[in-house]
């Protein structure tokens, strides 16, 4: 049993990275996983993309890096605003650092690093943010009185539906999130050990490009869709 | 696999918002603000585009202004001098109908005095016809027939002398 | 007698789920190519949208199936 070994290893292995001991609190209560390293990893990526990608920027005869950085600000700005409609459009730019983040996190495995998103703290806490963001936009945009009013409409028998949606929303996008990161991950390890060579390569395109950037898609489309939902003017 | 933890939540969520922040300063702001300048000078092109048409717009109009002021300047002379013209067609006309006027007194007074003239003459004429005839009758006879031709004959001749005196008129 | 791995084959089978729903989409989406074939980018876009979504529903099968071999 080889294959149920290796599997084995590698969800069930201890993915503490650092501990941190803090006084009257439990033992490895603050300890930091490897993928939140992982994710730091992520971060100054995308500190160096960022500085490397806007250094220098000029007004006229811009070098290709600055086109490439205003496609892309420009390209996801339009994006996400054709998503999130017109009521959220300060939250923006919240939602395409997520997209970003997501992304480069579901391409750690490219590298041979374990994908952060696999980690169920990190999308917990990314579905947390976004259920959050949703209902903070629709208290904004409404008012307690009308956010809570909200919760009656279509009509008020669908009341509890709608107040188990706050769970189910972050849930789902959570699970979604992490199962199919997960289950990229399951395949490319089964592929890697079945066929070390060549293969992998072709298949990681799928697994691992492909959905890893359709999951971020996925994940903003539907917080945008939620957002564009609790924001959107009331038909009277 | 599935061990949730609050600590490790809670630095995602810090990473999320540090992410946040550095790409808003790094990547929105600093491209915000080169879009934003070139968005300032297409908008100042435009507004110089536009102040450059109004100008033209403005002096456009006043050379028409200038154009049409001329132009009716042209009109008043050419009135003037059209009215200027009239006036002295008009004098000239008057002038030469009095002057026909006067020729055709004038004419009509010596025609007149032609007439009187041609009058007196038919009637020296005719005196002297008559006398001519009543010394005729004197010295002849006085028979009828002789008294008859002679009446014929002075009514021939005078016949001949209106005749005359009409193809002169 | 170790049920576990009967668990974790009947969690699997959401998987059909998932296949019928990505199924009716993907003939729905080759339909409306038919029909308009300009719009196929838009309908390449909503159609891989929805293929993710619905492939969300086999995931959580897999990701339920893992849990019952591997979390004790």
């Amino acid at each position: 049993m080889n294959i149920g070994e290796e599997l084995n290893a590698l969800l069930t292995e201890d993915k503490t990275a650092i501990h941190v001991n803090v006084p009257f609190f439990p033992e490895g209560f603050w300890d930091i996983n490897k993928s939140i390293v992982i994710s730091w990893g992520v971060i100054v990526l995308c500190l160096l993309l960022c500085l490397i990608l806007t250094s220098g920027m000029k007004l006229h005869g811009i070098s290709k890096r600055q086109a490439m950085a205003e496609a892309i600000v420009v390209g996801l700005r339009n994006l996400v605003s054709g998503l999130v409609g017109p009521g959220g459009s300060e939250y923006v730019e919240y939602l395409i650092s997520v997209m970003i983040f997501i992304a480069f996190c579901n391409l750690a495995g490219v590298f041979g690093l374990t994908p952060p998103t696999m980690d169920l703290n990190i999308t917990i806490a990314l579905a947390l943010m976004s259920i959050i963001l949703v209902e903070v936009a629709g208290i904004r945009k409404r008012g307690p009185r009308g956010w809570l009013k909200s919760f009656t409409q279509p009509i008020w028998i669908i009341t509890p539906m709608n107040i188990l949606e706050i769970g189910i929303k972050p849930l789902s996008l959570c699970m979604r999130l992490f199962g199919n990161i997960l289950g990229a991950t399951v395949i490319m390890e089964l592929i890697r050990m079945v066929i070390p060579i060549g293969v992998p390569t072709v298949v990681s395109l799928y697994f691992e490009f492909f959905d890893g950037i359709i999951q971020a898609y996925v994940f903003i489309f539907l917080t945008s869709l939620y957002i564009s939902e609790a924001t959107e003017e009331e038909a009277e | 696999m599935l061990d949730i933890d609050f600590a490790n939540i809670l630095y995602t969520v810090i990473n999320i918002v540090l992410l946040c922040i550095i790409f808003r300063i790094f990547l929105f702001k600093r491209v915000d603000k080169i879009l934003q300048a070139r968005q300032q000078e297409a908008n100042d092109l435009n507004e110089e585009a536009k102040t450059k048409a109004i100008e033209a717009e403005n002096s456009k109009l006043k050379y028409e202004n200038e154009l049409n002021a001329f132009n009716s300047q042209k009109e008043e002379m050419l009135r003037q001098s059209k009215d200027d013209a009239y006036r002295e067609h008009e004098k000239i006309i008057s002038d030469a109908r009095s002057q026909a006027v006067d020729i055709l007194d004038e004419a009509k007074v010596n025609a007149k005095l032609e007439s009187e003239r041609q009058k007196k003459i038919y009637e020296a004429e005719l005196k002297e016809m008559v006398v001519d005839a009543a010394s005729k009758i004197a010295a002849t006879s006085h028979s009828e027939e002789y008294d008859k031709l002679l009446y014929d004959k002075f009514i021939e001749e005078s016949k001949g002398v209106n005749n005359g005196s009409n193809e002169e008129r | 007698m170790d049920l576990t791995a009967i668990g974790a084959g009947i969690a699997a089978i959401t998987g059909i789920g998932a296949g019928i729903g990505i199924g009716i989409a993907t003939a729905k989406a080759t339909d409306a190519v038919a029909r308009q074939p300009e719009a196929s980018g838009k309908i390449m876009m909503m159609l891989i949208l929805g293929c993710a979504l619905a492939e969300a529903t086999a995931i959580y099968g897999l990701v339920v199936a893992l849990m019952i071999i591997f979390v004790k």
